[in-house]
C-alpha cells in the first residue's frame, strides 16, 4: 500500500490526487508507473515508446478526470446495461475430443500439448 | 447485362434479379472480384481476398436457389467481412501482426447467419488493430483509402468494410461498432451503417475489443439491404450470454412506413463547438427534410455529452487490457523468435505483435484498473454510464429518435490524425454514448462537403427501437438521390488521375526541398 | 525467549465440483484423457469465445452455502481476476469478488475445549486452471488445457482456528458434508480438495493480527500439518530475530518439509479484477434456494440418529460410518442386501478398518462392492463358511472383489459339517495331544481351546468350531 500511496502522490505533485472534484490537469506520468504497468501488461516499450506513453497517457487521464466534475455519489455503477439475468447452460456434454482443431495454431507443439518456455512453480 | 450494371444493384435488388435468374450467383461474384482487381491496389479494403473459395461458394449456393432451399432477399449475394469475425479456414486477423497467421477452427455465429441466408463471402476487410481507432490507419497491413478521395481515410475502425461497399468491391459487408467504428466510417464513406441493440446479434466468434459495447452491424448501399442484412445476422444465440431473446427482428418490416407525427429530437451539444459547418449545415437541412415529410423536430438539451468520451475510454481500455491479454503467443498467433524465459516471452510477443494504437489503450486500460485506481477511473466511469443512459431514457420519453451528426467533421486526410490521439478521440463525441447506453443507431449520407466528401446523418433509437430508426431513416433516403463514389463507376481513370496528382505533389515537394 | 504466541490460521479450501460439463463449456470434466482431448475455444482462450455458466455449478456452490450456514447472495457476479500464466488460456480467471455466491456461515467443530464455530467469510464459483508438465529433456513446460473450466467454489474461512488439529477438523467437516452433498468427491490426493492455509502470529493476549503468510501446495492432512508447525515456527523465529514476517505467498514442498517464497518481479499481485461483460448477473430468488434446501441430503447426525434407531447399531459404530458419505453409502447398500445391518457394520468397524489402516487408505479408496459383502455375511450366517474362513475370504474381497460364493467353492473352503468325518479327526486329536488330554480332565479348561485349535489345523480351518468344541467334550 506505501507504494501505490507513492505512485498516487507522485501521479499529481499539484494535488496528489484528483479526488478533489476538481479538474487537475496534472497526471504527472513517472517512469516507475510505465514500468509497473508494463509488467501487468506484459509489454516491453523502448525508451521512445515510454516517453510517449508518459505523455500520452498523462494527457488521457487529465481528459479523463473531467469525470470527476460529476457528482455520482448516489449513482450505482452500470456493468450491465440490460437487466437480462441468469443465462446458464445445462450440464450436458457437448463437446468431443477436437484437440487437433485446438492446436492447430499453436506457435509450438509437443507431445498433444501447448509448449512454452520452462514455469518455474 | 454489364459487370458494372451488376455492380450498381443493391444487395436486395442483386437477389432478386438472381432469384429471377437474370444474373447468377457466379456473375455476381465476378462483378464484385472484377472491381477487387481493378481499384484494390488502391482503396486495400481487404486483408484477405478469397477469390477461389468464392467461385466454389457461388456454385453451392446457386446450387440450393436453384433447388428452392434458399429463396431468402440475400441469397448469392456477395458480402465482405471485417477481419475481426472469425471465419473457419479463413485467415482472420484483427488487422494486427499478433493474429497474422491465425486461421480459426469456428465461424462467427452472425458469419453463419448469413451464410444460411445464401451470403458469398469474398473476404474479409481491413481495420483499426483490434478495432481501435477511428481512421483504419492502425492496420498492421496497410492503411485502406477513402473511395471518394484516395487522399483520405475511410474513417474506422470498420473502414475496409465501408470502402469496400462504397467501392462496390462487395455488395454489403458486415462490420463491428464499439464507439462508433460502423457509424463513423459509414458517413466518412457515404454508405449506409446500422449498430443494433447490444445483445442483438451474437458475439459468439467476434475478437472482442471492449465486451460491454461491441456489436456487429451491417454496412451496405442503402437503408433497405441495412434492414434485410441485419435481420439476417440477427440471433438469439445460446453461445452468447448476453444475446437477448428478441420476437422484434423482422426488421424490414419498418420500410416504406412515412414519418408523420413521429418526434424526433436534436441535441443541442451535438451541434455545438467543433462541428464543421458543412457537416452542420448538411444534417439540419435532413431535419427540414424530415419535418417537412411530417415528423415533429425540435432541439433539445441531452446532457452529459461531454463525459461520454472520458467514461468511455475508461470502459473500453480497461475491458480491451484483459480481453486482449490472450494474444501471448502460446496457443495462436505470433511468437517472438528471441527470448529468454517464460516472461520475456509474453513481454517480446506483445511488443512486437501489437502496434502503437493497441499498446497505448491496454496500458491505460490496465492503469485504470491497477490497485488504487479502480474505484477513481474505473467505477467513476460505470456511474457515468448509468447517469448517461438515464439521460437518454428522458429523452426517449420525449422523442421517437434523436437526430445529430455522426462524426464532427468528414473524412481527414490521410497521416493527420494518429499523432494527436486524444484529439482523435474527440472525434467520437457523437458516437461513443450511443454504445454505452447500448442504443441503435443508423447512419445514412446526406450529402457532401465543399471537398465532395461524404457526411453522415445519424439516427439514434432508443433500446429495441430499430424499426423507427430504420422507418425514418428509409424515409429520408426516398428523398435524396443516392451518391456513388467516383471510384465505383470509373475505377480506372480515377485511380490514374489520382496517381498523377500524387506524382505531381511528391515532385512538387522534392523541388521545394531541393 | 520465553514470550508465548497464539497462531493464527484461516483457510482457502478450493472444491472441485463433481459436475459432467464444466464451468462455462460442454466440455468433459472426466479425469485422466490424453492431453488436450478434453477442450474447445472456450476453455483454450480462443479469440471470440463465449463462456455460459454451467447451472449445476450454482446449484452445488449453493448447497454447499446452505449446508455450511451462509446466507446466499440474492443478485451476484462474476469477475475477471488477470494475470499472465500458460495454465490460464485467457489470462485472466473468471471468479468472484465484489458479490460471491455465498457469505457469511460458519462450521461447528469439536474440540478438546467443547464445540467451536469456524466462521465463514465467504464462498465463491471459480475456473479452475489448466495443468502444467514440466519437461526435463528439453527444459521447458507443456500445457494441458482437460483442467481448464473445471468448476471450483473457494471456500474462504475467517481467521477462526488456532491450531493444526483444528483445521484438519474443521477440513474433515467440510469433506463430509461436501461428500454428502455429492458436490465433489473431496480427493485431498488428487487435487479435487485444496487447501491454502493463511497463517499469522501474534503474542499471546494480543488483539491485533500479525503478517500473514499464504502457504500452498499441500496435498495431504499430514502435509497440511507439517506446514503449519513450520510455518508457525519460521514467523515465531523471525520475530524472536527482530524481524519482519513479509506478506507474502508461499510454497510447501512437502519432501524437503520446508516452504519457500513465490513472489518475483514479474509477479506484481495486481490483480485488476472488474465484472466480467461476458456474463449477466445471477439472481436467486427465494423459490429457488427452498428448491435446493429441499433437495438436500440427510446430512451426518441426522443419519447416525436413525442408524441407532433403524438399526440398533451403537454410538460409536454409527458415528464412525457416517463419517464417510461413502462408508455410510456402502453400509446402507449391504444392509439392504443381506438384511443384517449388524453383521454389515460388525465387517465395516472391523475387519474393514483394520484393512483400511493396514494399507494406508481412506474409506472413499474400497473397491469392492456391498453385493459380495452381503455375499459373505450371508455364506456365514447358513454356517457354509466359519469366521476363521469369512476372514480370509474377505481379504480377498477387500484386496480384488471376489465373488464370495465361487472362490469359497472353488478353493473348498465349505465348512465341514458333516459329524462322522469331524468324529474321526477329533478321535485322532485326542490320541495325539494325550498331555493336553489329562490337563483338561485335571480340570484345566482352557486346555480344550489347544485341542480346537489343532483340529481347526488338521481339518485346514474348514471345521464348524461349534461342532469342534461339542465332539471334543462329548468324547472326552
Amino acid at each position: 500500500m506505501e507504494d501505490l500511496d507513492r505512485r498516487r502522490q507522485e501521479n499529481c505533485k499539484s494535488c496528489g490526487f484528483s479526488e478533489r472534484g476538481q479538474v487537475c490537469g496534472g497526471n504527472r506520468i513517472t517512469d516507475e508507473t510505465i514500468e509497473y504497468v508494463g509488467i501487468l501488461a506484459k509489454l516491453e516499450l523502448s525508451p521512445e515508446e515510454k516517453e510517449r506513453a508518459k505523455k500520452d497517457m498523462g494527457e488521457m487521464l487529465d481528459y479523463i478526470d473531467k469525470l470527476n466534475e460529476l457528482d455520482t455519489k448516489e449513482v450505482e455503477p452500470m456493468s450491465h446495461v440490460f437487466p437480462v439475468n441468469n443465462v446458464f447452460r445445462e450440464d450436458v456434454v457437448t463437446n468431443g475430443d477436437d484437440c487437433e482443431n485446438m492446436l492447430k495454431n499453436a506457435p509450438e507443439v509437443k507431445e498433444r500439448s501447448y509448449r512454452v518456455p520452462k514455469t518455474v512453480d | 447485362m454489364s459487370m458494372k450494371e451488376i455492380r450498381r444493384f443493391t444487395a436486395v435488388q442483386l437477389a432478386e434479379r438472381i432469384k429471377q435468374r437474370e444474373i447468377s450467383v457466379k456473375e455476381a461474384v465476378q462483378a464484385a472480384l472484377e472491381q477487387i482487381n481493378e481499384v484494390e491496389t488502391a482503396i486495400h479494403s481487404y486483408v484477405t481476398i478469397e477469390e477461389e473459395g468464392a467461385m466454389r461458394q457461388a456454385e453451392e449456393v446457386q446450387k440450393k436457389i436453384d433447388s428452392g432451399e434458399l429463396s431468402g432477399p440475400l441469397a448469392g449475394v456477395p458480402a465482405a467481412i471485417k477481419d475481426n469475425m472469425c471465419t473457419e479456414g479463413l485467415l482472420t486477423t484483427c488487422s494486427s501482426r499478433i493474429l497474422g497467421n491465425f486461421v480459426p477452427t469456428y465461424t462467427a455465429e452472425a458469419v453463419l447467419n448469413l451464410q444460411k441466408a445464401g451470403a458469398v463471402i469474398l473476404g474479409k476487410t481491413n481495420m483499426d488493430e483490434f478495432a481501435m481507432g477511428s481512421t483504419t490507419e492502425t492496420s498492421a497491413f496497410g492503411i485502406t483509402r477513402n473511395p471518394w478521395n484516395l487522399s483520405h481515410v475511410p474513417g474506422g475502425s470498420s473502414g475496409g468494410s465501408c470502402a469496400a461497399v462504397a467501392a462496390q468491391e462487395c455488395f454489403y459487408a458486415l462490420g463491428s461498432d464499439t464507439g462508433g467504428s460502423i457509424r463513423q466510417p459509414s458517413a466518412f464513406c457515404g454508405v449506409t451503417g446500422l449498430k443494433p441493440t447490444y445483445g442483438t446479434v451474437s458475439r459468439y466468434g467476434l475478437i472482442a475489443y471492449g465486451s460491454s459495447l461491441d456489436q456487429i452491424g451491417p454496412v451496405a448501399k442503402d437503408v433497405t439491404d441495412c434492414a434485410a442484412v441485419l435481420e439476417a445476422a440477427a440471433s438469439y444465440d445460446k453461445k452468447d450470454s448476453t444475446s437477448l431473446k428478441r420476437q422484434d427482428t423482422d426488421f424490414t418490416s419498418a420500410l416504406g412506413k412515412d414519418v408523420k407525427g413521429m418526434k424526433i429530437g436534436i441535441p443541442r451539444d451535438y451541434l455545438g463547438e467543433g462541428l464543421e459547418e458543412d457537416v452542420r449545415s448538411a444534417v439540419l437541412l435532413a431535419a427540414k427534410t424530415l419535418e417537412g415529410q411530417g415528423a415533429m423536430v425540435e432541439e433539445f438539451d441531452l446532457s452529459l455529452v461531454e463525459y461520454a468520451i472520458p467514461a468511455y475510454y475508461v470502459i473500453a481500455c480497461a475491458e480491451a487490457s484483459s480481453n486482449l491479454a490472450r494474444f501471448d503467443g502460446v496457443k495462436y498467433g505470433y511468437r517472438s523468435k528471441e527470448y529468454e524465459g517464460l516472461h520475456h516471452m509474453y513481454k517480446k510477443s506483445r511488443s512486437e505483435g501489437f502496434g502503437p494504437e493497441v499498446k497505448r489503450r491496454i496500458m491505460l486500460g490496465s492503469f485504470v484498473l491497477s490497485s488504487g485506481y479502480y474505484d477513481a477511473y474505473y467505477l467513476k466511469a460505470l456511474r457515468t454510464k448509468a447517469l448517461i443512459k438515464q439521460a437518454f431514457d428522458q429523452a426517449f420519453a420525449e422523442y421517437d429518435v434523436i437526430l445529430g451528426p455522426a462524426a464532427p467533421s468528414t473524412a481527414p486526410e490521410i497521416g493527420k490524425s494518429l499523432s494527436d490521439p486524444l484529439k482523435m478521440y474527440l472525434g467520437d463525441i457523437y458516437t461513443v454514448s450511443v454504445n454505452l447506453a447500448g442504443l441503435p443507431g443508423i447512419t445514412v449520407p446526406c450529402g457532401l462537403d465543399k471537398k465532395g466528401l461524404p457526411i453522415g446523418l445519424q439516427l439514434i433509437g432508443d433500446c429495441f427501437q430499430e424499426k423507427k430508426i430504420i422507418q425514418a431513416a428509409y424515409a429520408f433516403e426516398q428523398a435524396r438521390k443516392m451518391e456513388v463514389s467516383p471510384i465505383a463507376e470509373d475505377g480506372a481513370s480515377v485511380i490514374a488521375g489520382w496517381e498523377k496528382s500524387q506524382t505531381a505533389e511528391g515532385g512538387k515537394e522534392q523541388e521545394e526541398r531541393a | 525467549m520465553s514470550k508465548e504466541y497464539e497462531t493464527v490460521i484461516g483457510l482457502e479450501v478450493h472444491v472441485e465440483l463433481a459436475t459432467k460439463t464444466k464451468i462455462f463449456c460442454g466440455c468433459s470434466t472426466a479425469f485422466g484423457g490424453a492431453p488436450n482431448t478434453h477442450t474447445c475455444p472456450v476453455c483454450t482462450g480462443m479469440p471470440g469465445s463465449l463462456p455460459v455458466l454451467n447451472k449445476q455449478v450454482v446449484e452445488y456452490a449453493m448447497a454447499v452455502g446452505l449446508a455450511t450456514n451462509c446466507s446466499i447472495t440474492r443478485y451476484g457476479k462474476f469477475d475477471r481476476k488477470n494475470y499472465f500464466y500458460p495454465d490460464n488460456p485467457q489470462n485472466y480467471q473468471i471468479s468472484q469478488l465484489y458479490l460471491p455466491i455465498c457469505r457469511d456461515g460458519g462450521v461447528e467443530i469439536e474440540t478438546s475445549a467443547g464445540k467451536k464455530t469456524i466462521g465463514i467469510h465467504e464462498i465463491h464459483m471459480e475456473e479452475d486452471a489448466g495443468k502444467l508438465v514440466h519437461d526435463e529433456w528439453e527444459d521447458c513446460s507443456l500445457v494441458d488445457y482437460n483442467r481448464s473450466g473445471v468448476p471450483l467454489i473457494e471456500i474462504v474461512s475467517e481467521p477462526d482456528m488456532r491450531s493444526a488439529q483444528e483445521v484438519i477438523d474443521y477440513l474433515e467437516k467440510l469433506r463430509m458434508m461436501i461428500q454428502y452433498l455429492g458436490a465433489s468427491d473431496c480427493k485431498l490426493n488428487e487435487g479435487s480438495m485444496r487447501a491454502d492455509v493463511n497463517l499469522s502470529v501474534r503474542e499471546m493476549g494480543t488483539e491485533q493480527l500479525g503478517t500473514r503468510t499464504e502457504m500452498k501446495n499441500l496435498n495431504s492432512f499430514k502435509a497440511i500439518a507439517r506446514a503449519i508447525e513450520n510455518e508457525k515456527n519460521r514467523q515465531i523465529d523471525l520475530l524472536e530475530e527482530g524481524k519482519k514476517v513479509i506478506q507474502e505467498t508461499r510454497r510447501w514442498d512437502d519432501a524437503k518439509e520446508y516452504s519457500y517464497t513465490m513472489r518475483s518481479k514479474e509477479d506484481a499481485q495486481d490483480y485488476r479484477y472488474f465484472p466480467e461483460p461476458d456474463l449477466v448477473p445471477l439472481v436467486i430468488s427465494d423459490a429457488w434456494i427452498s428448491e435446493i434446501k429441499e433437495r438436500q441430503p440427510e446430512f451426518a447426525t441426522e443419519k447416525m440418529a436413525r442408524y441407532k434407531q433403524e438399526y440398533g447399531l451403537p454410538d460409536y459404530d454409527a458415528e464412525i460410518i457416517t463419517e464417510s458419505k461413502f462408508l455410510a453409502d456402502f453400509f446402507e447398500a449391504a444392509a439392504k442386501l443381506c438384511q443384517k445391518p449388524k453383521k454389515v457394520s460388525n465387517w465395516l468397524m472391523g475387519e474393514t478398518m483394520r484393512l483400511l489402516k493396514e494399507r494406508e487408505m481412506e474409506p472413499e479408496e474400497i473397491r469392492f462392492s456391498p453385493a459380495n459383502l452381503a455375499k459373505l455375511i450371508a455364506l456365514t450366517e447358513e454356517g457354509s463358511v466359519n469366521s476363521t474362513v469369512a476372514k480370509e475370504v474377505f481379504e480377498k474381497i477387500f484386496d480384488e472383489d471376489i465373488d464370495p460364493e465361487s472362490y469359497v467353492k472353488e478353493q473348498g473352503l465349505k465348512t465341514v459339517n458333516d459329524e462322522g468325518e469331524l468324529r474321526g479327526v477329533v478321535k485322532q486329536v485326542i490320541q495325539d495331544n494325550p498331555k493336553s488330554v489329562e490337563d483338561y480332565r485335571n480340570g484345566k479348561e482352557k486346555a480344550i481351546g489347544f485341542l480346537v485349535g489343532q483340529t481347526m489345523k488338521a481339518m485346514k480351518g474348514k471345521a464348524d468350531p461349534g461342532m469342534v468344541n461339542q465332539l471334543l467334550k462329548e468324547l472326552l
